[in-house]
């Protein structure tokens, strides 16, 4: 099930409330856990045991690792319960790159196995993994309830996109706490925010990609729009659904992480990481960055730690060498920043380093996009022209006029400009306060029209 | 107070909209745009566990919801207020409604001209045939607007060439944007006597004057892109002309009945059998309301006019646009018969077709001449 979608809107949103708000406290972890059951199950049917195999397993190697703190059963427990995560995870989702890749390479002729992704695996081992490491580092106690650490597995809000929650973060929250009037409010001010910055603005620019993929029309300017069409489609999308996801923790209680903090006014590379999938920049740091040495080693191990967390950053985003490019082209241009070009960009007028960044970003998103290695080369080069391509035809003019507007929109709510007069809006105590419904009643009203039209509405997330 | 009323409004929107889907009763079919709509899964264990149950759900929920109209208006709306030039493939210039086509499918266009002069060379050897191309509305809306357009020079220019030394009666200098319908693809028959005189005239024939004709109007035609393209558009007024020879006229289509096919005087709609006229205002309130000409899609058809002054026949090989112009033609033929060979198969024809001195004319919108596989 999806967020953006009338089943869990109207469905599924009313039913969980009810049950949630009717339920005595001491019952709501469950009424949580068995709704997120079936709202994983709704759209994986067959997969859900894998949900409850993850929660099984580290609930199980958490309670013997504290057990057996301070010996080496804790150890073995802790590479067990890792090993089932990834094991998981490297079946249902790079099995099949690793099979191809082999036959590639050494010239074998093994047959893919098709193994279709569960939705969300790619979320929910990494939180697990980091909840069993933290058990075993001593920051977290073992939870001993197998509901309450269910629920946080399963929690529907962050289940299949995000942002990674840890369990540390919502620990004491899992076990107490209070519902507010005030956070209610503020949850569903962030959900339908999201709601609507998917649907309304990543959905059109969706539908432009669309346009592009099916198109004849090939030119440098319908290749320029379809870069920063998916640009902003991706961070609309993602960002929306880490919206409605804090929005519907904070109706339940919950106060998840921030995952996106206007990436595209960055003026590096290195600042954009700071700003853009938060949640997964650190734990990636915490729990391979750090580890591996982080950089308190030589510079050359220090260049190897950043290229192989680089690397697997892209490699967790898909299982294709395109992720991995990319990856990897993250890692050379944190590494160029950090020695030479930080200072450069640092002395350059503001302009020009968040020219640079915005344009290092669109063509790395177009890698990101591509079908395949070729089909992304096909795409960055087609950007520039490649091949005597021409500037412009007729169909590329057409919807530039028809998407100029959605262009401007969503360049202009990429940046804080509006968030902050909002939040000055609403410090206000005078009637324009009363602007809030309304916007909701109107946000709700539009993603309804959205939805009940059948207009576009891909799920972006089937290969994370 | 704000968060009161942020409450209240996320749960007044959520809920009533909720209890509204459970407590309407589901709709049939949608007359706006023309197709039958979801109805409430079944459900079983298999279709559950399969996943096929919840995609159903999804469609369902989509086809049944609460105001599904008016939503549908709004997100039209709102698509445009938003910039696009168009919603779905549809737009609105010059209080016209039309939809986006392009680019020109030239293989399709030689393909189907390439048939259509087969079927001369193999049935119609030594007969008068004509040919004529009547021009969607985005030749007289799109390019002029901004919209991306068919290369309609091109698109003849195949025509010719595959249309060989059959006589080509031009139609699109006689049309303008005002001969159509401001909610649908086709033309309007109140507008179409020059059409029919241009027609005649180069076959020969004489038509009644235009004062003999009597007009009756029906309202509110909502067209085909009205429905579809879901904007708020006033709807159109449907008109059509009567005379002597629309009122006399005997009509037959191909149906099966009973296991055989046969020439019959009745058509059945909803389960009704209805006498087959020229024109059937009965229709109107039905999925499409430019059935009202001709009854709509048929195979093939056949127009007995028993007070001709003549005794010459045609046969017209058409689209949809064919059964609003064929009235205007009656007063100049004493049998008509239409073939529309999207619905019956090419090698069929001799079965059903009489072919003895008739005229033929190949009589197609641009829209259908661009399209693949139609033509069976």
């Amino acid at each position: 099930m999806v967020f953006s979608g009338l089943p869990f809107l109207y469905l599924f949103m009313p039913a969980v409330l009810v049950a949630y708000f009717a339920a005595p406290k001491k019952y709501r972890n469950a009424v949580l856990l068995v709704f997120s059951l079936a709202f994983y199950f709704f759209g994986e049917q067959f997969y859900t045991i894998l949900l409850l195999i993850s929660s099984v397993s580290d609930f199980v190697f958490s309670l013997l690792i504290e057990k057996y703190r301070g010996t080496a059963k804790a150890k073995i427990f802790l590479i067990s319960a890792i090993v089932v995560s990834l094991v998981m995870l490297g079946f249902f989702k790079y099995i099949d790159f690793f099979i191809t890749t082999a036959n590639a390479v050494f010239g074998s002729d093994i047959a893919v196995l098709n193994v279709r992704l569960p939705i969300g695996i790619s979320f929910f081992t990494f939180q697990t993994m980091s909840y069993t490491i933290d058990v075993y580092r001593g920051r977290v106690r073992a939870q001993a309830n197998i509901v309450t650490f269910a629920t946080f597995v399963c929690l529907f809000p962050q289940l299949v996109a995000g942002p990674i929650v840890r369990y540390s973060d919502i620990a004491e929250e899992l076990e107490n706490r209070k519902e507010r009037l005030a956070e209610i409010s503020a949850g569903i001010r962030r959900f339908c925010i999201g709601l609507m910055k998917k649907v309304i603005i990543a959905n059109s620019m969706a539908e432009l990609t669309e346009y592009f993929r099916y198109a004849d029309e090939r030119t440098v300017l319908f290749y320029w729009m379809y870069a920063l069409a998916f640009t902003f489609q991706i961070y609309f999308d993602f960002s929306g659904y880490s919206d409605m996801a804090i929005g519907l923790g904070k109706m339940f209680g919950f106060t998840f992480p921030e995952n996106f903090n206007y990436p595209y006014v960055s003026r590096s590379i290195t600042e954009f990481w700071r700003r853009w999938h938060m949640t997964l920049g650190n734990w990636f740091r915490d729990y391979v960055y750090i580890p591996m040495g982080g950089n308190r080693v030589k510079q050359s191990r220090w260049i190897f730690n950043i290229a192989a967390v680089w690397m697997l950053t892209g490699f967790w985003h898909g299982a294709d060498w395109n992720f991995i490019v990319w990856g990897l082209m993250m890692a050379v241009l944190l590494v160029a920043e950090k020695f030479f070009l930080a200072k450069l960009l640092n002395r350059a007028w503001r302009f020009v380093a968040h020219v640079y960044t915005m344009l290092v970003i669109i063509i790395s998103f177009v890698i990101f996009n591509g079908e395949g290695m070729s089909g992304a080369w096909a795409d960055v080069s087609g950007m520039f022209g490649v091949g005597g391509l021409p500037l412009a035809g007729t169909l590329s003019l057409y919807y530039l006029r028809s998407f100029a507007p959605m262009f401007i929109i969503a360049a202009f709510l990429s940046t804080p400009v509006v968030k902050k007069a909002g939040d000055k809006l609403l410090e206000n105590k005078s009637k324009l306060t009363l602007l809030e419904p309304i916007l909701v009643a109107v946000g709700l009203i539009l993603v309804t029209a959205n939805l009940v039209d059948g207009s576009f509405n891909p799920f972006i997330y089937f290969r994370f | 107070m704000r968060n009161i009323a942020t409450l209240a409004v996320f749960v007044a929107v959520l809920f009533g909209l909720c209890i509204a889907f459970f407590v309407m009763p589901d709709v049939p079919r949608s007359q706006a745009e023309r197709r039958l709509l979801a109805q409430a899964p079944q459900r079983s264990t298999a279709a559950i566990l399969n996943g096929t149950y919840m995609y159903a759900l999804d469609e369902y929920m989509q086809d049944q919801f609460p105001l599904r109209e008016a939503f549908r208006t709004v997100n039209a709306v709102k698509r445009l207020a938003l910039g696009r030039r168009d919603t779905n493939g549809y737009y609105f210039v010059a209080g016209h409604l039309s939809s986006l086509e392009f680019p020109l499918n030239a293989e399709a266009v030689h393909r189907n001209a390439a048939h259509l002069n087969a079927i001369s060379q193999w049935l119609f050897e030594g007969l008068n045939v004509f040919y004529a191309v009547i021009p969607d509305k985005n030749y007289f809306l799109a390019a002029q607007n901004g919209f991306p357009a068919l290369d309609y020079a091109e698109m003849m220019r195949i025509m010719h060439h595959r249309m060989g030394a059959h006589t080509y009666i031009d139609l699109f200098s006689l049309l303008s944007i005002e001969d159509f319908y401001r909610t649908d693809i086709h033309w309007r028959q109140e507008n179409l006597l020059p059409v029919a005189e241009q027609l005649t005239r180069y076959m020969g024939v004489d038509l009644p004057p235009p004062n003999t004709y009597t007009a009756h109007t029906l309202f509110p035609f909502r067209g085909s892109f009205h429905g579809h393209a879901a904007l708020p558009v006033r709807p159109d007024e449907l008109t059509f002309l009567t005379n002597e020879y629309t009122e006399n006229a005997i009509v037959y289509t191909l149906l099966e009945e009973g296991g055989q096919i046969l020439f019959s005087r009745y058509i059945t709609v909803d389960g009704e059998r209805l006498p087959l006229r020229v024109y059937m205002p009965e229709l109107f309130g039905g999925m499409d309301g430019y059935d009202v000409f001709l009854a709509g899609a048929q195979a093939v058809m056949t127009i007995e006019i028993p007070n001709a002054t003549t005794n010459r026949e045609l046969i017209i090989f058409r689209d949809s646009f064919g059964s609003s112009i064929t009235p205007l033609l009656l007063g100049g033929y004493a049998k008509i018969i239409l073939v529309d060979i999207r619905y019956i198969s090419t090698h069929l024809l001799p079965t059903f077709i009489e072919i003895t001195d008739q005229d033929i004319l190949f009589l197609f919108s641009t829209t259908i001449l661009n399209q693949n596989g139609l033509f069976r």
